[in-house]
């Protein structure tokens, strides 16, 4: 069997004199899914669209498998009716005057399918989406989840080797969405997959795909599996879009091999066991960041501690499950959760340790290096 | 210092009833409504009551409603005739125009045709050409003894006698497409076409459908409820045609319903029974088209389900430019050409003529101006379409205010009766009136009053205009005028000082809307109107009746101005200040 892969060459879009997708290069591997991560207005859904044929790019080419899709230079395009891919659209986009069954049917309908066959490929589809009952029902007698279960069972009926999803899951309330999130990641095992999935929530990038691409400014910022571009970021923007960060400004002290940094004049000096970034050398003023569930409260007893920081609390959110809490430490002041199990007040010090192998530093904030 | 008085119960006088009615029963806002309520059902049912009764009258009172008992009205000539021949005009001209504005408002809302926008203006403007002007003009051309296009093919040997007649069955048809019948439908369908959800279309797309695989099965699908709507709206506009009919079909004996009871009262003595008949049989074939269009407008509809647009639109390709020049073109056709030949016509010394040694003349105007009864009827036209808008502005915002905030068990019935006037053609409302000063002497006065006049334009704009202002103030929501009342307003100053204000865009365009409509139509005043009431758009009546051409072509080039000018106002008002005026 060739070789399913989607590989997007130097792919540009513009509308008139604002560029949306500026010459990106991305290959989804097949049996993978690929998220499209970035806030709106990255280029994420133009990226998409150009990939279902729903839009034609200023420059570049897609190509899935031995297929060209489109080739700008090679003056080919395929329209989106003959790239026989799936797409779940955000609106789900059902046809309303027909019933679950009518629009699942419809794309077997184009191919020709025999009415037997039909049926039967329809009920299996159906069933492995859990809405056998709903066969007959007309759309707007379903609630959202289930609209959002025929649109993927229209986009599944029919096989196609690659499923496009545009923010599938926006549109219903958060409980609804780590069901449907569940059941996606459930389906993988059943149904062979190459996705591209497109999501400005990064929850569900990180939870749903195999890699995730991070866009900004219509520009691919970082390419990796999940738990790397979480940890290790290779930019200040994918950093903070993939999760809160606690940050703190300081010198660079370099002994030897040892790195740490130095919190005001007076303040702590924390080891840190990453390098040092490009350009930065020993005395240089950094930017320290640690995702907060690295960081850990110490106890009265534990004052003192090496790598640890002292803080005073100035505001505090109670919001059931936890308090937020804006803290004072040195000249910064950080975001940081407190367990709800204790009273807390505000002006209160407590101490919090910042492990030395949990930190990462950065050049100075605006600092171009 | 004395302490305030307890103060006594009230005696139970007219104030005190006043005030217990409005704690027991209703706030101020329902007595408005009912008053309301009561007032529009007078005006609209109580005329029309007379017309249906005058089918119960005994007969014996021969010569006072004429000498045709109404159980032998449908013997006299012409009557089923007229009643057929409505039929076949509705039905041809919807044949044709359905699928043509269906195209039109495809290209428009849902392709990359160029000046879309630009277009959809247009066939704005030309809604509101006045039908006589367009007729006027395209006599011009299509006169069977002068017509040039006629004449040009005779000229040129191609053919002996004249090809083309606008006197006649399908020249009617004609005059009806090229004027309200195709402009109103794109004018409707293409917001529909253009609030569809593109998601759907590109969903069927990726699903394997090709583009008019798309538009057919998935595009057309969905906006039927909405193409339905508007179908069943022409097809009742189209009943109330009348000035066309009139001035086309009456030398070549070819009477609709509308012109028919015209003729009836025309008579000498006028046969109230026998136009009453007709009427009241016209009335009861409307009614289930109202009641279909009713059930078809509130069922769920499609197109507005989503409210996300598309934000690509099909790509014509290579159709792209031919396809604009057709539009262009089309559009030119209907609305430049005829006007063109109109205003030509009003400066030809013989309407129609170009052979004579002197075509061209001002004399036209210069008599016009100086006639009294071009004036006059400039003049009353004037009052007619100015009064007609300042009590519909007053009285529709307090109707559609009532509707929308108090509903209930009083706002339905409200909402129900500002639609009815839709049901009854223009014809038969006048000819109630007629018909209520006739035979209630208290509404003698009336006859022939300007006033007469204005109350039934009125009633005819209603549906439209309350329409239009119910639209407005459920956007402004509740809340506004909620938390007007909160900091002390009380409900009236609420009304006066915040609902009116923020209402005054959309109460502007409904007012020019009104006098646009007003003064252009002829069939709800026309047998109201007498030598002293009498408006232009009447006046371009007789003149096209007995020929006169040339002064014809002025009233109604005077009339297009007027009307086209106020379109372009309105549309400008409600783009400024976003009214929706659909």
């Amino acid at each position: 069997m060739a070789d399913l892969s989607l590989f997007i060459r130097r792919l540009t879009k513009r509308f008139g004199r604002f560029t949306a997708v500026e010459s990106i290069d991305l290959e989804v591997r097949q049996g993978e899914i690929m998220a499209l991560l970035g806030p709106s207005g990255c280029g994420k859904t133009t990226t998409l669209r150009m990939v279902a044929g729903l839009e034609r790019p200023t420059e570049g080419e897609i190509r899935f498998g031995d297929r060209t899709f489109v080739s700008v230079a090679g003056r080919i395009e395929l329209p989106p009716e003959k790239r026989h891919v799936g797409m779940v659209f955000q609106s789900y986009a059902l046809w309303p005057h027909m019933t679950v069954f009518e629009n699942i049917a419809y794309p077997l309908k184009l191919r020709g399918v025999k009415k037997a066959e039909l049926r039967e490929r329809v009920a299996r589809v159906l069933a492995l989406i859990n809405l056998g009952a709903l066969t007959d029902k007309t759309i707007p007698q379903l609630s959202g989840g289930q609209q959002q279960r025929v649109a993927l069972a229209r986009a599944l009926v029919y096989e196609p080797s690659l499923m496009l999803f545009d923010e599938p899951f926006s549109n219903l309330d958060s409980q609804l969405r780590g069901q449907m999130r569940l059941e996606l990641k459930m389906l993988r095992r059943k149904v062979n997959m190459t996705g591209l999935f497109v999501t400005h929530d990064q929850i569900e990038a990180l939870s749903m795909a195999d890699r995730v691409a991070i866009m900004k400014d219509g520009h691919i910022e970082q390419v990796g599996a999940p738990q790397e571009v979480y940890k290790e970021p290779r930019t200040r923007f994918v950093r903070d879009f993939l999760g809160r960060v606690v940050t703190l400004n300081g010198l660079v002290e370099q002994r030897g091999g040892d790195i740490a940094v130095k919190l005001g004049e007076n303040g702590p000096s924390l080891a840190v066991a990453s390098a040092l970034p490009r350009g930065i050398v020993s005395g240089d003023r950094v930017e320290l960041s640690i995702r907060p569930e690295f960081v850990t409260l110490l106890g009265e007893q534990d004052a003192g501690r090496p790598n640890s920081v002292q803080a005073t609390v100035e505001d505090l959110l109670f919001t059931g499950e936890r308090f937020e809490a804006r803290m004072r430490v040195g000249a910064d002041s950080i975001l940081f959760d407190l367990p709800p199990d204790r009273g807390w007040r505000e002006g209160q010090a407590v101490s919090l340790c910042l492990p030395a192998e949990s930190v990462s530093l950065w050049p100075e904030e605006g600092k171009r290096v | 210092m004395t302490q305030p008085q307890a103060r006594p119960l009230q005696p139970p006088g007219f104030a005190g009833l006043a005030r217990w009615a409005r704690f027991a029963l209703m706030s101020r806002a329902q007595i408005l409504t009912a008053l309301l309520l009561g007032s529009v059902a007078f005006l609209v049912l109580y005329p029309i009551g007379t017309v249906v009764m005058l089918t119960f009258l005994p007969s014996d009172l021969s010569g006072v409603f004429g000498n045709i008992p109404w159980y032998r009205a449908f013997e006299e000539p012409g009557m089923t005739q007229s009643v057929i021949n409505t039929i076949k005009v509705v039905v041809a001209v919807q044949a044709i125009s359905m699928p043509i504005a269906v195209m039109i408002a495809w290209l428009l809302a849902r392709t990359d045709l160029p000046g879309s926008r630009s277009f959809e203006f247009c066939f704005w403007v030309m809604f509101f050409l006045p039908s006589m002007g367009v007729m006027t003009g395209w006599l011009l051309l299509f006169d069977p003894d002068f017509g040039l296009l006629n004449e040009w093919l005779k000229d040129w040997g191609l053919v002996n006698g004249s090809v083309f007649n606008l006197y006649s069955f399908w020249g009617i048809v004609f005059v009806h497409l090229t004027t309200y019948g195709i402009s109103v439908k794109v004018m409707l369908l293409t917001p529909a076409f253009r609030n569809l959800d593109g998601a759907v279309e590109e969903a069927s797309r990726i699903c394997g459908a090709g583009r008019m695989q798309t538009l057919f099965r998935i595009v057309l699908p969905i906006l039927t409820p909405a193409m339905l709507v508007v179908l069943l709206m022409s097809i009742i506009r189209g009943l109330e045609t009348f000035e066309i009919e009139l001035i086309l079909g009456t030398p070549i004996k070819f009477q609709v319903y509308s012109t028919k009871i015209y003729l009836l009262m025309a008579n000498s003595p006028p046969e109230f029974r026998a136009a009453g008949t007709l009427g009241t049989s016209v009335l009861a074939m409307v009614l289930p088209l109202i009641v279909l269009q009713r059930w078809a407008s509130t069922r769920r509809s499609y197109a507005t389900l989503t409210g996300r647009s598309s934000s690509a639109r099909v790509r014509l390709g290579a159709w792209r430019w031919p396809v604009f020049v057709l539009v262009l073109f089309s559009i030119a056709f209907m609305s430049l050409l005829p006007f063109t030949l109109l205003v030509a016509g009003s400066f030809m010394k013989l309407f129609g003529f170009f052979d004579l040694p002197q075509v061209w003349t001002i004399d036209h105007w210069v008599k016009a101006l100086g006639d009294v009864t071009f004036t006059s009827s400039l003049r009353n036209m004037l009052y007619l379409g100015c009064g007609t808008a300042v009590l519909a502005v007053g009285l529709y915002a307090l109707v559609a205010y009532c509707v929308v905030r108090v509903r209930g068990r009083l706002g339905g019935p409200l909402d129900m009766l500002s639609w009815l006037p839709l049901t009854v053609p223009g014809i038969v409302l006048g000819f109630g009136y007629l018909n209520m000063a006739v035979q209630v002497p208290l509404f003698a006065f009336f006859y022939g009053t300007i006033g007469a006049l204005i109350l039934v334009s009125f009633l005819a704009a209603m549906p439209l205009g309350v329409q239009v202002l119910k639209v407005h103030m459920l956007q402004m929501g509740n809340e506004i005028e909620e938390a007007g009342r909160i900091v002390g307003g009380s409900w009236l100053a609420t009304f006066r000082r915040i609902v009116l204000p923020l209402s005054a865009p959309a109460i502007a365009v409904v007012g020019i809307m009104v006098f646009a409509g007003t003064i252009r139509s002829v069939s709800s005043i026309m047998l109201l109107s007498t030598g002293d009431n009498r408006v232009l758009s009447v006046l371009q009546v007789e003149f096209l009746s007995d020929g006169s051409l040339g002064p014809a072509a002025v009233v109604g080039t005077v009339i297009v101005l007027i009307s086209v000018a106020a379109a372009a106002l309105v549309r400008l008002v409600s783009l400024r200040f976003g009214v929706q005026t659909r």
